[in-house]
């Protein structure tokens, strides 16, 4: 008899705002978290708006100012988020805290250079030779160097700035997590996968309280990469998932954090049940072509085998979704494959099941984006609403889909499903259903 | 009931050789892999040293020019020895129904602390300097640097790039993730294909790690972490355990296992190698630099593994140690295999490899598995090497410097990595 697996604790920071109700709030406004760049000059950008993050105080979640220096901000949002939905579950003051038992799962972007350093570095050691390399990228990004040798200087937690997993090892000392880990990186399918992975393992009995989610800072060497494979808007600096001039995605970043927990252990604690996490699919997409700018970006097919996948392990047929949260990240060819998946699962119900995406408000979280838009998902059942999909004004009509435009509208939802559809062939898909005890 | 998972094919790409035989040829026979680097100017690194993989020419796995072109030296190890352990496995791709068919793959970061990394960036970067304030110019980057980048860039600095290439090369649909980690995931990977099978998620994984630390970049970085020995003779820098021990060396490689299903198994006739029985896996929560003294991780990771196994501690045969060879790292482990096995510790033979191998970074993990089960295999423990005085903070069994006969009903695989996460993998003789 497997376990059900419910979320008992929600934390975010986003474009939105840096707490759940900020977040709820703009979600059901159709608040747009987009704006033009300001952490960085990017007049000369390709692509120059972004979601930022916005009056975010390190201070405020216990980041220690001296610690700072060795946290990015990937790792910063994920403290912050990670703390939240602590406080949210009130895990803080429960005994299964205590006793460290706590699972952690985390979708993050695999590098971790901030592109100043990356950039100086590499500038370094093209332009002279090895010796000055560190020395120089530390000198101007600030970070104090320690001096071995006058003509060579490291500074010594160099590394801690590189290695992919240490968001997860920060957020587990930050607040004590013992239990078992794992950091994920799939580009932008991560967060959904660090959710499912968290969810396998709380209903197998791995663990009976895991934190999941994913956490993602801007960075430029992701416009430069993004933008070279020509997946970023330029010409309309915006996101318009689904719409018929739809030329890209925006960036955004942040972190989502959810307290996942096995039912009977959350009735024990008197523990308040925003939804039940009712299946998982995930699926790798072997056939993707490798087309000439490799963008390996799934096909229909394999879009629609996923979510076959997740409604199976939920044990429903496509009839009794309400509401997906598509992936709609607003490229070309994704948000088509996409549509034709939906049609291709629902078949004959794909007329009432309503679509939006939360992209043009955030802009695409990547490591973050799956977590957040659970969250999101999580949201619509709790509130009974279903948020817009901003900026689709002339819908892409390849066939009729219910997509919410414009404003967003009230509805009760039994099964909502999250879609994470990735740059690289990897795909998931999530189910949540209204918690009936 | 759960379902039993089996090992049916291994592929192993290391210093000590390409392949499970070279390799264990070199474990039993105490052959070091650790050289003067040969690959690239060592003059103004404080570090000559390094377990560079030999002999290695991509060309005999990929057969693909542009998959070459496309990926770094460590994802070259591990195509390699992902395909070493398909052709080990003998297993027939084409008739495998591709959704029960998954590939969990442990890596380092990505792309950009290879070497090889900068290359791409050079053009991009050199345009967006401004020579005037001597510094980087986010406009010139974005004006001059972006159109100048090699547009396939980012794919190549993907951090699941193996993975990619091994589910397109094996048309994989089914299980997947790549986990990111610093030296553990190779473990993880392996932890959680055999969780899956158990758990009847899949049929058959491939599952393991790689990487390589052998790039000016992180050898300076891994030095100033103080975890490279100071020691530049190959013969004696890496001592595991042993009193006069000042750090490891860094090296590379890749480790992939299939992992099957017993009965799927059984059906195809496939040859068995060894069952995972156990997996543990926990975070110290302690430190990002340095280890927990007490090694509550690593003790945790143990009992976990051990209780998933519905083993004993004195059911343990034999222990492959992390064995990073630091001071505090090694003393940390003793500890936490102290407090894990209580007495039962005295009578564990414990060995560690890196001894031989040097540090292979994420591959470390997926190497030492294989290793692992071998040993389970063929009932002969790796020595240790370079254990002349033993250590009395790091009271151990340890195998020294000759292999040992013994028939190995359990054995116990650690790691641990940078920042405190900790596994455990227990390997049953079949």
């Amino acid at each position: 008899m497997n376990r059900r697996v419910v979320v008992t604790g929600l934390g975010v920071v986003s474009p939105l705002g840096n707490t759940v109700n900020k977040t709820q709030q703009a979600l059901s406004e159709g608040t747009c978290g987009l704006s033009p760049i300001i952490s960085f000059p990017s007049s000369s950008f390709p692509a120059k708006v972004a979601g930022e993050i916005r009056d975010f105080n390190p201070a405020m979640y216990g980041i220690k100012p001296k610690s700072r220096k060795v946290m990015n901000k990937t790792i910063q949002y994920a403290i912050a988020a990670t703390g939240l939905a602590r406080e949210d579950a009130l895990l803080k003051n429960s005994n299964y805290y205590e006793s460290s038992n706590v699972g952690l799962s985390l979708g993050v972007h695999g590098v971790q250079f901030s592109s100043e350093e990356l950039l100086l570095a590499s500038y370094e050691a093209i332009s002279e030779d090895m010796r000055g390399y560190m020395s120089t990228a530390y000198k101007n990004t600030g970070v104090p160097v320690k001096i071995r040798d006058p003509e060579r200087a490291v500074h010594p937690l160099w590394a801690l700035s590189v290695l992919a997993n240490m968001s997860l090892c920060h957020v587990a000392i930050q607040y004590n997590i013992q239990g078992p880990n794992i950091a994920l990186s799939s580009l932008d399918v991560a967060g959904s996968q660090a959710l499912g992975e968290a969810y396998k393992a709380v209903r197998h009995g791995t663990n009976p309280v895991y934190l999941a989610g994913g956490s993602y800072a801007l960075n430029t060497n992701d416009f430069l990469s993004l933008s070279s494979l020509k997946l970023l808007s330029e010409h309309n600096q915006d996101c318009r998932p689904f719409d018929s001039s739809r030329d890209g995605c925006v960036l955004g970043e942040g972190s989502a954090m959810l307290v996942l927990e096995e039912l009977s252990h959350a009735r024990r604690r008197g523990a308040k049940i925003y939804a039940e996490i009712a299946g998982f699919g995930s699926l790798f997409d072997g056939d993707a072509p490798f087309d000439d700018m490799c963008t390996t970006q799934p096909d229909n097919q394999a879009m629609s085998s996923c979510m076959h996948l997740a409604l199976e392990d939920a044990c429903i047929a496509p009839s009794a979704v309400n509401y997906i949260n598509t992936d709609g990240s607003g490229t070309v060819f994704g948000d088509r494959n996409e549509a034709l998946a939906v049609k291709q699962t629902f078949g004959s119900c794909t007329g009432t099941v309503a679509l939006s995406s939360t992209k043009p408000l955030t802009g695409h979280m990547l490591a973050a984006a799956g977590a957040f838009e659970a969250l999101a998902t999580i949201l619509s059942i709790k509130e009974g609403f279903i948020p817009p999909t901003r900026n689709c004004t002339k819908p892409d009509c390849m066939f009729p889909l219910n997509i919410i435009t414009k404003t967003g509208i009230r509805k009760q939802l039994q099964y909502a499903l999250s879609n994470s559809f990735g740059l690289s062939g990897e795909c998931a898909s999530l189910v949540f259903k209204k918690y009936e005890p | 009931m759960k379902k039993r998972a089996v090992i049916t094919g291994m592929g192993a790409v290391s210093p000590i050789g390409i392949g499970t035989d070279e390799n264990w040829h070199s474990l039993i026979r105490g052959t070091s892999g650790i050289a003067p680097f040969s690959r690239f100017n060592a003059d103004h690194l404080p570090i000559s040293i390094g377990a560079e993989v030999k002999n290695f020419d991509p060309k005999k796995f990929l057969a693909d020019r542009k998959t070459i072109r496309l990926t770094f030296f460590n994802v070259h190890l591990a195509l390699a020895a992902a395909k070493l352990a398909v052709e080990d496995s003998a297993l027939e791709v084409a008739g495998l129904d591709p959704t029960r068919f998954g590939a969990i793959v442990g890596s380092g970061g990505g792309g950009f602390d290879d070497g090889p990394g900068f290359e791409d960036l050079n053009d991009p970067i050199l345009k967006s300097w401004d020579e005037e304030k001597q510094q980087f110019d986010s406009s010139k980057f974005g004006e001059l640097g972006v159109p100048s980048a090699y547009p396939l860039f980012l794919l190549k600095a993907l951090p699941n790039n193996a993975f990619y290439y091994i589910s397109l090369l094996y048309n994989i649909q089914g299980e997947n993730d790549n986990i990111v980690s610093s030296y553990t995931g190779g473990s993880q990977a392996i932890g959680d294909a055999f969780r899956a099978i158990r758990r009847d998620l899949a049929d058959i994984i491939i599952a393991g790690g790689y990487d390589s630390l052998l790039t000016p970049n992180t050898i300076f970085s891994l030095d100033a972490f103080n975890l490279l020995s100071k020691n530049n003779d190959p013969s004696t820098a890496c001592r595991p355990f042993d009193r006069l021990r000042d750090g490891t060396v860094a090296g590379e490689g890749a480790g992939f296992m299939v992992i099957e299903e017993l009965e799927h198994a059984r059906k195809r006739g496939a040859r068995i190698y060894a069952e995972i029985a156990g997996y543990g896996n926990t975070s110290s929560a302690y430190d990002i630099c340095s280890p927990d003294p007490a090694g509550t991780g690593i003790m945790s990771a143990c009992l976990r593994s051990l209780q998933d196994a519905c083993l004993q501690p004195e059911d343990v045969d034999w222990i492959c140690a992390d064995g990073v060879a630091t001071q505090e790292s090694d003393r940390a482990e003793a500890q936490a295999l102290h407090t894990a096995f209580q007495d039962h510790i005295a009578s564990i033979p414990v060995s560690a490899t890196k001894s031989m191998t040097g540090h292979m970074g994420t591959g470390t993990s997926a190497v030492e598995s294989i290793y692992t089960a071998l040993a389970v295999t063929r009932g002969v423990l790796p020595p240790t090497l370079n254990y002349t005085e033993p250590d009395s903070s790091c009271a151990l069994q340890i195998v020294a410097n000759q292999p040992v006969e013994k028939k190995i009903s359990s054995a116990l695989n650690i790691n641990q990595g940078i920042g405190g996460q900790c596994t455990a993998l227990v390997f049953k003789k079949f």
